[in-house]
This record gives structure tokens, sequence and C-alpha cells, in this order.
């Protein structure tokens, strides 16, 4: 008895100690590996502790905070001087500004840039300074690159520079992309054929290979520039005129870094990490600045100059990528007790905004929330893109979840998140009265209410459009018209690519879906006169079921020609596939927004039971600044306050392009878009009233239903009543 | 005389010793059990009578939507269609094979029955959409290039879960009606036989009463593993399938997706419900007939 008994508490005692035994070992790997991830002291990992630097912004001159401006160049003139020069294009002219501690921005003349205004792309020009003597690089009218020099910033004379004259045979001017002036005979030019020449009083001295074109820096007798390949820095003696080193990268970014240099020791580099320096003797790269929390990290902002302060410090100027929007930032060294790391004791204020993809707005809006608010710590979860296996499905389960439990986001950018849902379970906060202060479209507020409240407003919209002749564009509102239209006109083709019938519906979905779907029910009649109508239309253009062609562009499938017509959504605005339609459509016929709709991008809503909503009520009016807002570039779409869609109507800048016109085999030029075309376009967006309903479980059911029907895999009926059975299931869950 | 009553403390007190090292070698397990399993369900009673904006009670309120949602009538609907068709269809063909095979003994067998439930959810919807998809094997066998039957995607959706559920479970299930009809006295059956009684009234008899005691057991997990034919429609139709196959399930993980906590709950709540007052039934039904076969 006492020997089984005896066998029994060894057993058990065993099987207990060797459970404590396996969580001690866990415990200790799990120690061991966080702490290789926390201080990152891996094998080969170099020290990279960044210097504390405590950033600060310094206002641009009030002048230009209105104006529609695009910078040409920011230079230190004197230890405690700093000049900025700037095109206004509001009033089509140069101007400068000098910035002095003592009395902040004046204005000053520099009448020498005149000729840059008067004869070149005034928006390509580049200035530089360099021992009092000023320099500006520009694109003239004839395509050619110009470099000027003034000495008393009244009259400039023109520096001729070998190798920037079109080539025996070519077509085009080589493109200079950025110029380093080293010294009074001496500067460097990258040109955007991968090469970086070096010319001695305007004679091509010598030439090597380089990197990204748009990264150039030089000082004394060097020049810098990325190898090729972008995994270093070349080091070029000019007086040699050789290379004399080439320092790799000990850890290639993905970002192509600036490089600027203000003395032979260093070379700095600032991109998404921060601020680097790179010694030119021992090859060693040291952080000064950690990108996180600053605007190095901002995906909206570049830092196109860099000047040092008395202090050891930086001034750098960012800009956005057309360079029409800029803000000067400066860098000091952190007094004792201030900045440095953070203290972990300290009570940290947390916002933690939630999206399902990456929004390079809301990055941008992060970057400059974070000048104002330096002491938040923001958290910015993109859980599609850092999660690339699961599905959206599965990350809104885990979102649900997070909110249920109470542990919801701050924020959430509601793109794919079904927004209704959470207006009825009463989980987004009342954005009306934030909305107040700031100056969002009136009509795109309008549409965003419910009842009277807002919980959730877009951040960037798109316009659905049809492009098509004057025949077309009167019959945009009734697709039976149009398709009644197509069914008769011969409709030309291209010779390749074929539009298939999932583009088909996939286009024409947004601009009559509206008509469908109405109080949470399938409008069958509405349905079948879609299909239908859709059907006629698909048979005019030879629309098929699986195409090897790309045919994401409508100009390829649908032709555009003297009767013809596309759909495109109008989100791009510089070389986009819709850039072009608009411009062929200006000229060929004429285009329309089609019930007044428009696709809301995002959508930025207040969790109602978070514990920063104040904070994270004035991100949503960050994210609404003017500063955020305002962009050339628009691949996202236009912006929604009035500020910043005005600033874009008066942008007076354009790019030239052409399209060959198949039914005619020849070449339309354009120049888009012009003043006519932002104004037009200003206008539609002023009136558009009803955002197009984003429900993909719909939109793919229609999609595949609807197709089957359009290739004859059954009848219109049984296609409607499928399509009305399988939505109906989704709209009453 | 005191002697006995003291040997009986002491039988007890011996008793409950060794009973608990029992105790304390459960008690990691029903932690986890009363933690992961038991006290969610009380929450989701609970939640299934609150109020999801005001946190109060809400009685009865969230089971009358869930009873009114048409969405939620047709998956219950299609679910009992489903369980009604497959199981006794699988039992009856489980049966049948037990049947035909019960003499045949090693391993091979056992490897062949039980394949079909070892291979993944995942690498089985690729191989169904490989079979049934439009322009899949099945199509092309039929319909030539022409055709175009999306078998997964139309009306043929409930014969492909039908043939899907039957094929990935009739393996388990015949080789537990095996150990059944392996329990069936042999003589008895032999003696009936010299008697003149014919094969069905053998079956009937003989063979179903001593079978019948397994069938509660085969059938409850017959159950369970209809239930989880739902991550092989869910891989290969995704959360809104043809409206054949739309189980309940969908809707609860549609429901999840769409934050509708409380009716979640209470939908659960409602299916718990039926389940185990139908496993009741049955099994009442079975002890019966087990009993009155006894008898016989």
């Amino acid at each position: 008895m006492n020997r089984r008994r005896m066998k029994k508490r060894v057993v058990c005692g065993g099987m207990l100690l060797s459970l404590l035994l396996s969580a001690l070992l866990a415990g200790c790997a799990y120690g061991k590996t966080g702490g290789m991830e926390a201080d990152g002291q891996g094998p080969g990992a170099a020290a990279r502790e960044p210097d504390d630097y405590v950033q600060r912004e310094i206002g641009l001159p009030k002048e230009l905070l209105q104006a529609s401006y695009t910078v040409a160049g920011f230079c230190q003139t004197g230890e405690e001087t700093q000049e900025l020069f700037v095109y206004n294009r509001t009033r089509s002219q140069f101007e400068k500004y000098v910035l002095t501690p003592a009395s902040g921005w004046e204005a000053a003349p520099c009448g020498w840039l005149d000729s840059a205004a008067r004869d070149g792309s005034p928006g390509s020009a580049e200035v530089l300074c360099r021992d009092g003597i000023y320099y500006a690089q520009y694109e003239g009218e004839d395509g050619k690159s110009h470099l000027i020099r003034s000495s008393d910033e009244e009259t400039a004379e023109e520096l001729p520079m070998d190798g920037w004259e079109r080539q025996e045979g070519a077509v085009y001017y080589p493109a200079v992309d950025r110029i380093a002036v080293l010294s009074e005979h001496m500067a460097a030019s990258t040109l955007t054929d991968g090469t970086c020449q070096i010319h001695r009083d305007g004679t091509l001295a010598g030439a090597f290979r380089c990197g990204e074109s748009y990264s150039l820096a030089g000082f004394g007798e060097y020049v810098a520039a990325l190898s090729e390949g972008n995994t270093g820095v070349c080091l070029y003696n000019a007086q040699r005129m050789e290379i004399e080193s080439e320092i790799r990268f000990a850890d290639p970014a993905e970002d192509i870094p600036q490089l600027f240099m203000k003395d032979d020791a260093s070379v700095y580099l600032a991109g998404d990490e921060g601020l680097k320096e790179l010694k030119t003797d021992s090859g060693e790269e040291r952080l000064l600045i950690e990108g996180s929390g600053t605007l190095f990290s901002d995906g909206g902002c570049f830092p196109l100059w860099l000047e040092k302060t008395p202090e050891n410090g930086f001034y750098v100027l960012f800009a956005d990528r057309d360079r029409s929007s800029a803000r000067l930032m400066e860098y000091s060294p952190a007094a004792p007790g201030e900045g440095g790391a953070p203290d972990e004791n300290a009570q940290e204020t947390r916002l933690v905004i939630y999206g399902l993809r990456d929004n390079e707005l809301i990055r941008s809006a992060i970057s400059h929330f974070r000048v104002k608010y330096p002491s938040v710590d923001i958290q910015y979860e993109a859980a599609g893109s850092e999660n690339g296996a699961a599905t959206d499905g599965d990350l809104i389960r885990a979102l649900n979840a997070r909110m249920e439990a109470g542990n919801g986001p701050d924020l959430l950018v509601l793109d794919g998140i079904p927004v209704d849902a959470y207006v009825e379970k009463g989980l987004l906060a009342d954005l009306s009265g934030v909305l107040s202060q700031s100056d969002v479209a009136a009509n795109i507020r309008k549409a965003c209410e419910q009842d009277g409240q807002i919980f959730a407003i877009p951040t960037r919209i798109g316009l659905p459009i049809l492009l098509g002749t004057e025949d077309v564009i009167e019959r945009a509102d009734d697709l039976s018209q149009l398709a009644a239209y197509a069914d008769q006109a011969a409709l030309p083709y291209y010779v390749e690519g074929t539009v298939t019938y999932r583009t088909l519906i996939e286009q024409f979905y947004p601009l009559y879906i509206g008509s469908i779907l109405k109080d949470q029910s399938v409008d069958a009649d509405q349905l079948r006169r879609f299909l239908s109508d859709l059907g006629k239309i698909a048979d005019a253009v030879g629309a098929v079921e699986a195409s090897d062609f790309d045919n994401s562009r409508p100009a390829r499938w649908l032709g555009l020609g003297s009767t013809s017509f596309a759909v495109a959504i109008l989100r791009g605005m510089l070389f986009d596939q819709a850039t072009e339609l608009l411009s062929y459509a200006e000229q060929r016929g004429d285009y329309r927004v089609v019930d007044h709709l428009f696709l809301p991008y995002g959508l930025l809503g207040v969790n109602a039971h978070s514990g920063q909503r104040e904070l994270a009520e004035q991100f949503v009016l960050e994210a609404l600044d003017l500063q955020v807002q305002q962009t050339e570039y628009l691949g996202a779409g236009f912006p929604v306050t009035e500020a910043a869609l005005a600033k874009w109507r008066d942008n007076e800048s354009s790019r030239g392009g052409a399209i060959l016109d198949p039914n005619t085999d020849s070449y339309i030029s354009f120049d888009w878009p012009d003043a006519e075309m932002r104004k037009r376009l200003f206008w539609e967006i002023s009136q558009v009233e009803t955002p197009v309903p984003q429900d993909s479980v719909v939109k793919e059911k229609l999609m595949t239903i609807g197709e089957q029907y359009l290739r004859g895999g059954m009848t219109l009926e049984a296609a409607v009543q499928e399509i009305k059975d399988e939505v109906e299931i989704y709209l009453q869950e | 005389m005191k002697q006995p009553y003291r040997k009986s403390r002491t039988k007890w007190r011996s008793i409950f010793r060794s009973r608990l090292w029992g105790f304390w070698m459960l008690l990691p397990s029903m932690a986890g059990t009363a933690a992961f399993h038991v006290l969610p369900m009380f929450q989701v009673l609970k939640q299934s009578v609150t109020d999801d904006r005001s946190g109060g009670f809400a009685g009865w309120e969230h089971y009358r939507e869930v009873l009114d949602n048409g969405s939620f009538r047709l998956a219950a609907q299609n679910t009992v269609r489903f369980l009604g068709v497959c199981v006794p269809l699988l039992l009856a063909l489980s049966l049948l094979g037990a049947l035909l095979f019960y003499r045949e003994k090693g391993d091979l067998r056992k490897t062949l029955a039980l394949l079909p439930m070892a291979i993944p959810v995942a690498s089985m919807a690729r191989i169904w959409k490989v079979l049934f998809r439009r322009y899949g094997l099945l199509d092309r066998l039929f319909c030539g290039r022409t055709g175009g039957v999306d078998y997964i995607g139309s009306r043929w959706a409930f014969g492909v879960l039908v043939l899907t559920y039957i094929w990935r479970n009739v393996g388990y299930d015949i080789i537990l009606w095996t150990a059944a009809v392996r329990s069936v006295n042999r003589e008895l059956d032999e003696a009936a036989q010299v008697d003149g009684a014919g094969r069905a009234q053998r079956f009937v008899r003989i063979w179903l009463p001593h079978i019948l005691p397994y069938a509660g057991v085969i059938l409850l997990l017959s159950l369970l593993n209809a239930f989880k034919a739902f991550r092989e429609v869910y891989l290969m139709a995704g959360e809104y399938p043809n409206k054949t196959i739309y189980l309940l399930q969908h809707i609860f993980n549609n429901w999840l997706l769409h934050y509708r906590f409380t009716d979640l709950c209470a939908g659960a709540v409602l299916v718990i419900g039926a389940v185990g007052i139908l496993s009741v039934l049955f099994q009442r039904l079975l002890e019966r007939d087990g009993e009155s076969g006894g008898d016989e």
C-alpha cells in the first residue's frame, strides 16, 4: 500500500517538475528572443543610436499660406540668414524671402530670375547660392536646360553648358535633374539618363555613371552622387576627375535618400529612416535624427534642401512631389534634460489609428500631427498591409472582437469596414461639431449626414465619369438610352485588346447601382433593365469572357472615336488613364459625372468609446487641414476641403503628352489639366451629392452572376432572381 | 461492534484520498474547460438578453429579431435540410459498408477508410474547386468547352455539399459501425439461420438490437461532423455562397463581421437549445429501442 502511494507521489511529483522545467525553459527562450529584438544587438548590426534633436517648425511667410507656389530653393547666405526662393503661381513671379532671427521673414527682390519666369518653365527652377553668387537651373520652353548666374540679384547671365544640348539625331534634350555648384568655375549636374557631369567654366570636364538622378550634392572639390544601383555613395574628386571612393550603405534602405554636403568631411543622407551622416574618409554611417516621429518618415514630404545652423543643428526644407507645398523644420541639439529617450515611467498619451490598408494621407496627417503634439505617441495599424495572408473579413472580425472588448482603436480609416453596422451600434462618434471647425465642402458634408449627424468623413473623393461624344453624354443619365444608342451606332474597335464582361459590369456599376439598391432591397425591374442594357452594350463593343490583353484602360477596349464612349473613375490626375481620356474627350467629345455621384476614399471615423476622443477629433481636423489636403498629385483622389480644392483650381501647372487616336492613326497632343479643365472639375466636385455605395459583396455578386448572363450561361430572369435572392440574403442579415 | 463503523470511515477516507489525486489531475483541464467553454456560454446567454447600446436588459427582443430575420430562417432551413438528408444517408451508407467489409482485417482498410478525413480541409477545397468549378473536370466532362456550369455556385451546390460530407465521413463511420457489427452474437445468428430465418429477419431481429446502442454515439459524432462541413463550404464558396448551401454558420460568421454580437448570441442559444433537445430525444429513443430489443 505504502509502496503504491509512494509510486503515485513520485509520478505526480515528476509531472509537476517537468511542467515547471518546461515553463522555465520557455521563459528563458522568450526573454532571450525579446532581448535581442529589443536592442537589435544581433551579429553584424551596426550600433546606431541617434543623437537627440528637438524638432521645431518654422512657419513659412504669410504671403505663401494662401498662394499657389512652387519652391525653387533654400540657401544659407549668412551665419543666421536663410533665403527662400519660390515661384508664386498666383502672381506668376519669382519671390524671395529672407529669414533672420531678428525680423523673421522679409520679402526681397529677385529680379534676376525674371528670365527663368519668362523664358522657361518656372516650376522646374532650382536656385542655389555659393560664395555670394546665385545660380538657377531651369527648363526652357524649347525643352533645353539653362543655367543662369547672378552676383547682384538684379541681372543674370546665362552660362552655356556642354552636354546639355541635344545630341545629333536625338529628338529631346537630356533632362537635367539636379545641380550642385562647387565653386565659381565648377558645377556638377545629374541627368535623367543616369550620368553625372562635371563642368569647368561651362566645358564638360568629366562624367560618370550614377544612380538616382535627383540625389546630388557637392562641396569644395567633391561631388557626392548615388552609385549605380543606389547601393551606396560615389565620391567624385572634381580636381582629379576620378571617383575617389565608393561607400556602400551599411543597411541599404528601400527609399532613395537625398544627399547633402556642407563640408568635405561628411555626406548627409536624408530619407525615410531619418538623417544620417556618412563620413567620407572612414565610410562610417551614423543616424543623427530618427525618421519616426519627424517629417522624414512622412511619405508625402521629401527633404529637398538642408542647411546647418550655428548650433550644429539643421534646417531642412520639406516639400511634396511637385514642390507645391513646403515646410521648414529646424532640428536643434537637445539641451540636457530635453528630448532624449522617452521616460518609460512618464504617462504617455497614445493615439491608435486603424485601417485595413496603408493610406498616404493618413501618414501625412500623422507627421503633421506629431509636430503639433510631440508628446502624443501615434500608432498606425495598417492591418491588411502588415498581415499579407489574412483576408479583409478575418481582419474585420479581429477588429470587432477588439471593439467589443473595449480595446478598439481611437480612430478608424473605414474603407472596407462596415460603416453602417458601426453607426447602428453606436460605435462611431458624431463628428458634426468637429467638422464645423473645418472647411469641408458643404455638399460633401451634406452627403455624409445621417439624420443631422456625421459619423464618417472622406478625406479624398473620386469621380465616376462617362466620356464620349455629345450624343453619348446627353444620354448619360439613362442606361437604356445609352444602350439603344450603342446598339444602333457602329462602334469602332481597337485592333488590340477587348473588354471582358466583368470589367464592363465593374465600370458601369458605380454609375447605376444607386437605382438598383433601394431601402435595403433590390429593385428587380431596375436590375433587369441594367443587365439587359448592359447586354446590348456588351454586344455592341464586342465584350468577351476573358482577354489576354490588359483591358483596364477603357480607351483600348471601348474605342474612343466618332461614336463611342468610355467609363472611367477619375482619381489620378497626371498621366493616369483618365487624364489621357479626358484630354481626348475634350477634343473629340465631352465628359460628365453621372447623377452627381462621388466615390468616398479614406473615410475617417472616431471610436465613440475612445479614451482619447478629443485628441482623435483633433487628428480629424489635422487630416482636413490645408497642409495635408493640398496636393497637385491627385493619385489618391481629390481633396475634400474648400481651400485645398480652390488651391488646386488656381494652380497653373500642367503636363504635356500625346496619345494615339487609332481611328485616325495620328497623335493628339495635350497639355493637361489646363485652367479650363481645372475650373470645370472644380465645378463638378461642387455639384456632387451622392456617395456611391461601396459594398464589395453586392458588387461581387452582380459581377459574378451578371457575367454568367452576359455570356449566355443563364437567362435574364434567372440572373435577376439569383442576384436578388443572394443580395437580399446579405442585405437582410 | 464499533469496528464495522471504523472500517466504513476508513474505507470512505481511502476512497476519498484515492479520488483526490484524480481530482487534482483533472483540475487544470476542468479549469480550462470552465474558462474557455462554460463561462463564455454564460456570457453568451447574458449578452443575448442585453441591449447593445444601453447595456440594459433587452428581454426577448434579440430572439425575436433573429427569428424574424429572413436570412436566419433560410440558414436554419438549409441546415435542417442538410442534416435531414446527410446524416441518415451517411448512417445508412456507412452501415452498409460496415456490413460488407466487417470480416476483413488489416490496417490497410482502416487507412483507406480514414484517408478522406485525414486530407487537410484547404487541400480538399482546392481539389473540389478543380472538380466542380466552371470549366472544372466535371464541367468539361459533361459540357465540353462550351459548357460553363459552376456546380459550387449554382443550384447543384447542395449536391456538392452532400457529396463532400458523405465522402469525408463515410470511412470514419464505417469503422465505428464495424465495431458495432462485430459485437453481434454469431451463435445466435447461426442458430436463427438454422431455424430458417431469412437475412432480413436476422438483421432486424438479431443484428439491429445489438447495433442500436452504438447508433447513438455514431449519430452524435455524425451530427458534430455535419456542423464541421461549414469549413469546406466556406473555403470553396466564401462568405455568401449559393442560397441552397447558406448554413447557420455562414450567418453567424457574417454577423461577427457586421458587429451583430447580440444577434449572434441569441442565434447561438437557439441553436444550442435545438441541438440539445434533439440529442436528448434521440438518446431517449435509442435507449427505449435498446431496452425493448433487449427484452425480446
